[in-house]
């Protein structure tokens, strides 16, 4: 029997883990909006540390602070991406040369391997919405504040063929968390991405 | 009188009443044939319909004439005498042939007793009635056809213009039209012509000469005003303007119509595109020298275009505001162009808060109905407010290329190691400029930083905000690291210090001792930056999803009646569709009704349907020249109904 998707939030000791405390249920407005997934209408937050994280195929981590795992954290994070699960990890501070992404780097690279670009022309911008310059760009990247970067291509870690870690320097932590009723001012619906994330991470 | 006077007085009026009644029949039978033949192909008798009715005419009285030769005959002809006349006993064909008897004038008495011309008076009524009926019935139906032939002398023009007889057209005159078109002026006046056309397209305001042969007596058209029609040369013709929107020049020539359709084409507004700045942003400093471009295109022709500056300052409920023009560029009628300036928003005196509004406008050079003006997007800088640096919401934008205001300590670095890089290969004198500038923006850092660690000092006041237009600091005039106090932000104070030496060796042209420092005050920034946050941890408030509602699946509970399908919104276009179809139907049973109606919906759909018409057209041009009509009539059909719909099914619906 299939049971419904839920939007998970993985708590982790380090830094501030609840930076977005909107996305999720922007995100599961879009799902809902746009695809025939059984959704749950809300989201949980599970410590990383805990067994009950692999109930969940799916994770988002985001943050402004360093990103470290703690031991636990980062058996769990190995394990869940060995079983199938996915890990979507966003810097919410969009600066590359910023204490999140530097620190997210170093953990990333010592629990999984270092995380490569991913092709701007991979399923995961074709599974379900069509984005065919790669990963949209957000309204934060270029005002001055962060990094001052549009960043052209998403990180990951791959796990064979499948996307095991996807990392973001785009900063769409802050581009979806708003609630999601203000959708109806927007003339392009701007979580799309995340339906496609969704969309590979169940998927594939 | 003798027998034989007798007797060739009868010849002469038998023979007439045989060629009278010969060509009764034969014009009897030519008006039939002409009059059925309208009946069946109403557009109008064909050169060969004519030749082929006139032949069937003389071969009938040619006939009849030569089953009437007998009457050449003196002899004949007195044998038809005793034959109506039995009581004569042979007594006139004997008189005639022993005409030297003494008993001739015995038998000329004989026959002076009876009435001969009584006789032939019956028999020449009797032959001319029926033909006289004949040809009476003929020629009504000639005049009741469609094509009125005979009282509109359609037929016998036609026989007219096979006899080579020129002049006035007896037929239609609506037939071999010419149409001349010339543009207005401001375009060019260029000079179509167009043989027989159904359409006539062309530049709103043309001027549209038609031409056509005949008289212009009795000749009409409507637009649906009377237009005046003018004899010319040996022809006629009218001259009218093309009007704004599509309509029907109605012509008419006694019962022949024929409708020709205006299609104006508007003259499109120019077109223009902002190419440069190509977003909005917010400055903190209005100092930026901004280059304006935008790319102008007109159908026609362009005439002249600028810039628009509006300077919006002020706030809450209290604004001001003031245009500024570009001078005026002069396109001479040219089809594309660019249009450039640049603006330095120093020049502008902009203050905090303001907002600078920039489009570019052309125009083109209608005089009928313009002229087009179009005006491009509106780009909008606006210079921040000291207080919301750190709030400020800002839509999606590009730094411009000169705004080095914005430019990070991150930028500073990297500007920093290319020139270190490229030092070898620089001049002295381009060395220090290239320098001076990385310490001039690295200085602007440092007096914020000053300013950020003077306020939390509890010394704000000495500390001036940088204002558009100061002067860098020279190394002399820089506050020493040992006058500012870190107490409360020791990473503050680092950057300072760092950033302080960093600008001293920038403004002696020395980048290569620059960099450590640099990236020392990089380092003390971000931890400055990271350490004044305050993160409160807390649950993060829940927000449960209202799955139902967002897929409309949620509060529909079914319906106690039936529900009905709404009718097509779109009543216009199922106006023409039932038009269409009984168009279609026209075809067959009425053709010249049914190109009336084409030629009218044509009017209507050009405006809302324009692929519509001109399928449209092309079902007229085949019809019109005897060509099959099918496949423009399923061109129509298919502009008329919306193209189908494809639903892929969903890859979530199992399909």
């Amino acid at each position: 029997m299939m049971s419904e998707f839920v939007f998970c939030t993985g708590q982790y000791d380090s830094g501030d883990w609840d930076s977005a405390p909107v996305l999720p249920a922007n995100i599961i407005d879009s799902i809902a909006r746009y695809t025939s997934i059984a959704v749950a209408p809300s989201g949980v937050n599970i410590p990383l540390g805990s067994d009950a994280i692999f109930e969940y195929p799916f994770v988002y981590l985001t943050g402004h602070l360093p990103f470290r795992f703690s031991e636990a954290e980062r058996r769990n994070a190995r394990k869940l991406v060995d079983r199938g699960g996915m890990l979507f990890i966003d810097d919410h501070n969009h600066d590359v040369g910023g204490v999140f992404h530097n620190t997210a780097m170093e953990e990333l690279t010592r629990s999984f391997s270092k995380p490569v670009d991913l092709p701007n022309d991979h399923d995961i911008y074709r599974c379900f919405f069509k984005f065919d310059d790669g990963p949209p760009t957000t309204s934060h990247e270029l005002n001055g504040w962060g990094d001052n970067l549009v960043h052209k291509n998403l990180q990951a870690v791959m796990q064979g063929e499948r996307i095991g870690v996807l990392y973001s320097s785009k900063d769409y932590s802050s581009e979806w968390n708003y609630d999601p009723d203000a959708k109806r001012f927007s003339t392009v619906d701007n979580t799309r991405f995340g339906v496609n994330i969704i969309v590979y991470a169940l998927t594939r | 009188m003798t027998a034989l006077d007798r007797v060739r007085r009868t010849q002469r009026v038998l023979g007439a009443t045989v060629i009278a009644r010969s060509l009764m029949w034969g014009i009897a039978i030519t008006s039939a044939m002409l009059g059925l033949s309208s009946f069946v192909d109403a557009r109008g008798l064909s050169a060969t319909i004519v030749v082929v009715s006139v032949l069937a005419g003389v071969v009938v009285a040619a006939a009849m004439l030569w089953q009437s030769r007998r009457f050449a005959s003196v002899s004949r002809v007195a044998l038809w005498i005793e034959e109506h006349v039995p009581t004569l006993h042979y007594s006139l064909v004997t008189a005639l042939e022993q005409g030297q008897s003494p008993f001739t004038a015995g038998m000329d008495a004989t026959i002076a007793r009876h009435d001969i011309s009584a006789t032939t008076t019956r028999a020449v009524r009797r032959h001319l009635l029926p033909a006289t009926a004949v040809l009476v019935i003929a020629v009504l139906l000639l005049y009741v056809s469609p094509s009125g032939v005979l009282g509109r002398s359609g037929a016998i023009a036609g026989m007219g213009r096979l006899g080579g007889a020129a002049g006035i057209p007896a037929g239609s005159r609506l037939d071999d039209i010419g149409v001349r078109i010339t543009a207005p002026a401001y375009a060019g006046g260029r000079t179509t012509n167009l043989d027989d056309p159904s359409t006539v397209a062309g530049l709103t305001g043309s001027t549209i000469a038609i031409r056509g042969n005949g008289s212009a007596d009795g000749l009409t058209a409507t637009q649906p005003a009377p237009l005046r029609i003018s004899p010319a040369g040996r022809g006629w013709s009218i001259s009218l303007t093309m009007p704004a929107k599509p309509t029907a020049i109605t012509l008419r020539d006694r019962s022949y119509e024929r409708i020709i359709v205006l299609a104006p084409v508007a003259d499109e507004p120019p077109k223009i595109a902002l190419t440069s700045p190509r977003r909005d942003t917010t400055l903190r400093t209005p100092r930026l020298v901004v280059p304006l471009n935008a790319n102008v295109s007109d159908d026609i022709g362009l005439t002249s275009g600028y810039f628009e500056y509006l300077i919006t300052t002020g706030s809450g409920e209290i604004f001001k505001a003031r245009t500024v023009n570009t001078p005026v560029v002069h396109f001479d009628g040219a089809r594309s162009s660019t249009l450039s300036a640049t603006l330095d928003l120093g020049s502008l005196k902009l203050g905090e808060g303001d907002v600078l509004s920039m489009r570019a406008i052309a125009q083109d050079g209608n005089t009928v109905s313009g002229p087009g003006i179009a005006t491009s997007d509106t780009r909008t800088i606006r210079i921040a407010r000291a207080g919301e640096y750190d709030s400020l919401a800002i839509e999606a934008a590009a730094p411009l290329p000169l705004d080095t205001s914005a430019v990070s300590q991150r930028m500073l670095i990297a500007m920093t190691e290319k020139l270190v890089a490229e030092q070898p290969k620089l001049s002295r004198e381009e060395l220090v400029k290239r320098a001076t500038d990385i310490g001039n923006q690295e200085d602007g850092i440092r007096r914020r930083v000053q300013q950020i660690l003077t306020e939390a000092e509890g010394a704000g006041e000495d500390v001036a905000e940088p204002k558009p237009g100061d002067q860098p600091a020279t190394v002399e005039e820089m506050e020493s690291p040992d006058v500012i106090s870190g107490a409360k932000n020791p990473d503050l104070k680092a950057a300072y210090t760092a950033l302080w030496q960093a600008v001293r060796s920038l403004k002696i042209a020395e980048p290569s001792p620059a960099l450590p420092p640099m990236r020392v005050a990089l380092a003390a920034l971000d931890r400055a930056r990271l350490a004044n946050r305050l993160y409160l941890r807390g649950a993060p408030p829940k927000i449960v999803v209202n799955i139902e509602r967002v897929r409309m699946t949620g509060k529909d509970k079914g319906s106690s009646s039936v529900r009905t399908p709404r009718s097509f919104a779109d009543s216009a276009r199922v106006d023409l569709s039932r038009r269409f179809y009984a168009m279609v139907d026209l075809l067959e049973k009425d053709p010249a009704r049914a190109l009336t109606e084409l030629a009218l919906m044509r009017v209507q759909a050009l405006q809302m349907i324009p692929g519509f018409a001109a399928a449209l057209g092309e079902v007229s041009d085949a019809i019109r020249a005897g060509r099959d009509a099918t496949p423009a009539l399923l061109r129509a059909r298919r502009a008329l109904e919306a193209p189908p719909e494809v639903r892929p099914l969903s890859q979530w619906s199992g399909g």
